[in-house]
């Protein structure tokens, strides 16, 4: 494994006045699969753009396959690109479009066809071949439109919202196949997105972004189970996870939160602070039962979403609001459930400066 | 029977339909009728009370004068009573006249507004609102400007020349051409360069290879509007020249006569000849036309 198939170096894009794009450094390895994760308008496209060359950085370096391209127009830059509306040329053929790219590179006809072929056949595009750019479907678009980057054997194919235009019921077939197809071209690839499903289920590492920085990169599960802060946290997840207030005390020598139904949680010992505390954890990880074991912490039902096969309480917790997941028909509106927080997956986050600053709270039981 | 009246029922409305249409038609087309008619009548019948709907002596001569003036005048020495007029000369200098000034008016502004509008629209030039700044000089009224055209004209010594003419007509359309061609140009998505550009082309061919042939009707639309706008300009012909350019519109301004005051046949003759390049140029981009002119309005 080459390293560095793509190197941003502190990368900067101010759009009159206001920086888009701030210091953005990031590596991407040859065959590493890698999401730029965020909201719109957190500079996730313009990274793009500069990577592709339609944007001159302010400030900072891009590098493909260790080579600078700082100066070199777009075609150069050996970058394949997927756009969300596919810019398929809708008055050529599909097999013009696959060949636009290798006409331009003055490819011979042979070889050209050869590259068709192989490509039709692993996208089963066979029907397509003939028909015209506006005569396709969505799902046909993307299919084509992947095959025009791949054809040209990019070492970098960047994505741009590649899924957002399709149905649902398509989307998940698509995320395996576009990953089973990275692996068969060995392909190296930047996809930008704002839908965790897509992060979480394709890529090799998450950078999940937020005003032209990253706030955190790493592998999904890692991004996932190890948030770094409250931003990170909330951004992946679905249900999102439940932000609870509390107060870190010290009792008896050992650290608790106090809890919002002024139940204590013990905290593991390394938690020397006291004072005002966020407790971050997710909904499938917050048990509830009808009887009191030996939880201390109850909450009234006052809502129920039913996602089919599990259902998704909403709690009144003290004057707080709590999510937790359950199998269907367990609770009704009303029912005043009792609590367990599996703190092993909870966090402990400083509501000040929003980072977490405890993970794994697995205390001494009181 | 009762199937009849069933049947006829439904077809009311249809019918009430085509009686709107064929009402704003006659509407629409009086004057053209009106137009056509008038040429061809005799002198007497031009403003008679109660008015001839159609000639009661159709004649040639309204035409004879506007294209063949002395030959018109030998005609009407044989005639009793005939019209006095000035002979001023053939109109085929007028229509030739319009055609240099208004197609080379339409060429300028209509490639002059492409690339303005590519700036704007691909490249922000001048920010958001630019393209509305421009559209707003047209919201002067062309007589506010008229004065000072006439004496910055006089100054660089255009005034009367077909160059005048031209630099006037295109700095008058080209924030039609840049307003309706940026539009066209923003419904096509950006990202279709993109790919090209990565595929090798620069950013120049992605617009003259891809962008331009998708907005092709758009700008043929923008340059038929543009055309009739310039082929019909009255006030600025009038103004900026004294005599030498005669366009099309001041030469059927010109057919007045000492003792008959306006010669209507006759500007009617002449009229009714000068829709003929404007419908012409429409048939000729007729398939483009419905294309560009829906553009827009119809969200795929």
């Amino acid at each position: 494994m080459r390293d560095g198939a793509l190197v941003l170096q502190n990368l900067r894009k101010v759009y009159e006045d206001r920086p888009v794009v701030k210091d953005f450094t990031l590596s991407v390895f040859d065959r590493e699969f890698v999401a730029l994760l965020g909201p719109s308008g957190c500079g996730k496209s313009t990274i793009l753009a500069m990577i592709a060359g339609f944007e001159k950085p302010d400030a900072g370096s891009v590098s493909i396959d260790g080579r600078s391209v700082d100066s070199l127009p777009p075609h150069r830059r050996k970058v394949g690109l997927v756009m969300q509306d596919y810019a398929i040329f809708s008055r050529m053929t599909v097999r013009q479009n696959l060949e636009f790219g290798l006409k331009m590179q003055s490819l011979r006809s042979s070889e050209r066809r050869a590259r068709v072929s192989e490509l039709v056949e692993r996208l089963s595009l066979g029907d397509l071949l003939k028909r015209k750019g506006d005569a396709l479907n969505l799902s046909e678009m993307q299919r084509v439109a992947l095959a025009r980057a791949l054809i040209t054997r990019p070492s970098l194919l960047l994505l741009d919202e590649p899924m957002s235009n399709l149905d649902a019921s398509v989307r998940s077939r698509l995320r395996s196949e576009l990953k089973l197809i990275q692996r068969e071209f060995d392909q190296t690839i930047l996809y930008v997105t704002h839908d965790q499903i897509e992060a979480m289920s394709m890529a090799d590492r998450i950078a999940v972004m937020r005003d032209g920085t990253i706030e955190q990169i790493g592998a999904p599960e890692e991004v996932y189970r190890r948030p770094r802060n409250r931003y990170v946290a909330q951004f992946l997840g679905e249900p999102p996870i439940n932000l609870i207030d509390c107060t870190v005390e010290q009792q008896f020598g050992e650290p608790v939160a106090r809890m919002p139904s002024n139940g204590a949680l013990p905290l593991p010992r390394g938690i020397i602070f006291e004072g005002a505390a966020v407790l971050a954890i997710r909904p499938h990880n917050v048990r509830v039962a009808h009887q009191a074991d030996q939880h201390t912490e109850t909450a009234r039902v006052a809502d129920i979403e039913n996602l089919g096969a599990e259902h998704v309480l909403h709690l009144d917790y003290g004057d707080q609001h709590l999510a937790v997941v359950t199998t269907p028909g367990y609770a009704s509106v009303g029912d005043i459930l009792h609590l367990a927080f599996d703190l092993i997956h909870a966090h402990l986050i400083d509501p000040a400066s929003g980072e977490v600053v405890a993970s794994e709270l697995r205390g001494a039981p009181l | 029977m009762s199937d009849r009246n069933s049947a006829r029922a439904p077809r009311l409305p249809k019918v009430l339909h085509r009686v709107a249409v064929v009402a704003a038609m006659v509407i629409a087309f009086f004057p053209v009728f009106w137009l056509l008619s008038t040429s061809f009548k005799p002198y007497e019948e031009w403003a008679s009370s109660p008015p001839h709907w159609l000639p009661k002596k159709p004649t040639l001569q309204n035409y004879r004068i506007v294209f063949a003036p002395e030959a018109a005048r030998r005609f009407a020495a044989t005639q009793a009573g005939s019209l006095d007029y000035k002979v001023s000369g053939s109109a085929w200098a007028a229509f030739g006249t319009s055609a240099v000034v208004a197609t080379a008016a339409t060429l300028l502004s209509v490639v002059a507004g492409t690339l303005a509008a590519y700036s704007i629209s691909r490249f922000r030039i001048g920010g958001d609102s630019f393209a509305f700044q421009f559209l707003s000089v047209r919201m002067f009224p062309p007589i506010a400007v008229v004065v000072p055209m006439v004496v910055l004209f006089s100054m660089l010594r255009l005034t009367d020349t077909h160059l005048g003419l031209i630099l006037a007509y295109t700095a008058f359309t080209l924030p039609f051409s840049i307003w309706m061609i940026r539009s066209f140009i923003e419904e096509i998505p950006v990202d279709l360069e993109g790919v090209a550009q990565v595929h090798g082309m620069s950013q120049a061919e992605a617009f003259l290879k891809v962008t331009l042939p998708l907005i092709r009707g758009g700008v043929l639309a923008t340059a038929l509007f543009v055309f009739i706008l310039n082929w019909s300009e009255f006030l600025f012909a009038l103004t900026l020249t004294s005599g030498h350019v005669v366009t099309v519109t001041l030469q059927v301004a010109n057919y007045v006569s000492a003792s008959s005051g306006k010669l209507y046949g006759v500007q009617a003759a002449m009229g009714t000849i000068s829709t003929i390049p404007v419908i012409v140029f429409g048939f000729l981009i007729q398939s483009h036309l419905v294309r560009g002119l829906t553009f827009g309005a119809v969200k795929e």
